[in-house]
């Protein structure tokens, strides 16, 4: 069944709370069930995104959509920086916040750019809040293709964005830990697992080892030497230095599940777009 | 005996309410010391451990005995910094002026606001503003300290002769 983590109330607790009052009231006019995106942009509607529509949020008795003010910005900021944008700045550079509960807050704005990189963001425009959601159960068809002869294959998941990679990687994380796997997690922006306190919200078999908020590669080699993983599993990979890490990892014997952003690809596409194929990593 | 016993409570209630006075010229030389020591743990937690406002204004105040701290970050459940920072303020019984009150007021407008960069700025130069206004109540204690004592003393010696 696709929940909200539910049966974690500190999770949702988490994410309403890093919703400005004013707009939290609204929600409820949303199909919150089926929700997949809050979006809030300066000036704009509040919109909410679902799988298959996005649509404005407002209550029966206003016959327009909510506005959201520079003050919801602003408090929006607050509260999900919990009053420190200080201890958040290199997660705001990369244009996210991860709340408790794996949501993630996407932020976009002015870019201040020193040498070619983002240093900071001002002026911020527009919250984008990511409801992270489990579904249990939804890799059991394929894990006869992932898990075969008594290995674990290398597998790319290639998706556009919004498609359930990261609910997908969990689910097959959960799936091979049950079936007594050691299983390393690279959660570089705490997604997949979203581990706070030392413990996750998501259903993750028998246990998962998860590294947080380290960078994929550096990440994938941790733990490696550190966890001697049967297979390790990341999101998103795109980089040279990505594609190197799990280099090694082959030569070491240990299995990649990870996922990249794709649509419709061929295979010969896919060797040319992903450099995979070139270290004879996929199977 | 009972004119005596008058004098002597006389005596005793000014010289009490001068050593008051005194003493809260020394207090708040002391407090102000307290509250930057403080800003230069905080200004730690903020630089290396990267802990939320909240905690780090706990942590701190735990540390150093400050419940001003420790207010402002329970206030935080439901306010933001700067009217958890008032709130605190106006039920504390830290012994400050207004001016100085005014002064960390003032700083909370930022606190929280700020990258890492600024935001240590911020508080060196609250801690600038706040050596600078100690240095001034530690010269006022000097200066007026001793008097207020002796004052109190002696206002009671004048009360009691004159009533007396």
């Amino acid at each position: 069944m696709f929940t909200l983590a539910k049966e974690d109330t500190d999770s949702l607790k988490a994410l309403l709370s890093a919703i400005p009052e004013r707009i939290r009231g609204y929600i409820d006019y949303a199909d919150t069930d089926r929700l997949l995106e809050l979006r809030l942009r300066l000036g704009g509607r509040l919109c909410a995104v679902y799988q298959d529509r996005t649509s404005f949020i407002s209550p029966p008795e206003k016959d327009r959509a909510i506005i959201v003010t520079e003050r919801d910005i602003k408090r929006a900021l607050e509260l999900v920086t919990n009053f420190s944008m200080y201890a958040y700045e290199n997660e705001i550079r990369k244009g996210f916040v991860t709340l408790s509960g794996g949501h993630r807050v996407g932020i976009c704005g002015e870019a201040a750019v020193s040498g070619g990189k983002i240093t900071h963001l001002k002026n911020i425009q527009a919250l984008n809040y990511r409801f992270a959601r489990e579904f249990v159960g939804c890799s059991d068809s394929i894990m006869g293709r992932i898990f075969k002869d008594g290995e674990i294959k290398n597998t790319v998941i290639v998706s556009p964005p919004m498609c359930g990679k990261t609910t997908l990687l969990r689910d097959i994380a959960r799936n091979l830990s049950l079936l007594g796997k050691r299983v390393s997690i690279i959660d570089e922006r705490g997604e997949i697992a979203a581990v706070s306190g030392g413990s996750s919200p998501f259903d993750l078999g028998y246990g998962c080892d998860v590294l947080s908020g380290a960078s994929k590669s550096d990440g994938m080699l941790f733990m490696l030497r550190s966890m001697s993983p049967d297979v390790i599993i990341t999101d998103e990979i795109g980089t040279a230095d990505d594609f190197s890490a799990i280099s090694e990892i082959k030569k070491r014997g240990v299995s990649v599940i990870t996922s990249i952003h794709g649509r419709n690809l061929t295979l010969s596409e896919f060797d040319v777009n992903v450099n995979l194929k070139g270290i004879g990593v996929y199977d | 005996m009972i004119k005596f016993f008058g004098a002597v409570l006389i005596i005793l209630s000014f010289g009490i309410w001068g050593v008051s006075k005194s003493e809260k010229l020394k207090k708040r030389c002391d407090s102000l010391l307290l509250i930057i020591s403080s800003l230069n743990l905080l200004e730690n937690e903020i630089a290396f451990s990267e802990k939320d406002i909240a905690s780090a204004l706990l942590s701190v105040g735990n540390m150093e005995n400050l419940p001003l701290f420790v207010t402002v970050s329970e206030n935080l459940k439901n306010s933001s910094v700067s009217e958890a920072f008032s709130l605190a303020l106006k039920n504390s019984d830290i012994c400050l002026s207004k001016s100085d009150r005014e002064l960390i007021f003032e700083f909370s407008k930022s606190l929280g606001s700020l990258g890492k960069e600024l935001q240590i700025g911020s508080i060196h130069h609250t801690k600038e503003l706040l050596t600078s206004a100690r240095v001034s109540a530690c010269e006022e204690y000097g200066k007026y300290g001793r008097l207020y004592r002796s004052m109190g003393i002696l206002l009671g010696f004048l009360v009691a002769i004159i009533l007396i």
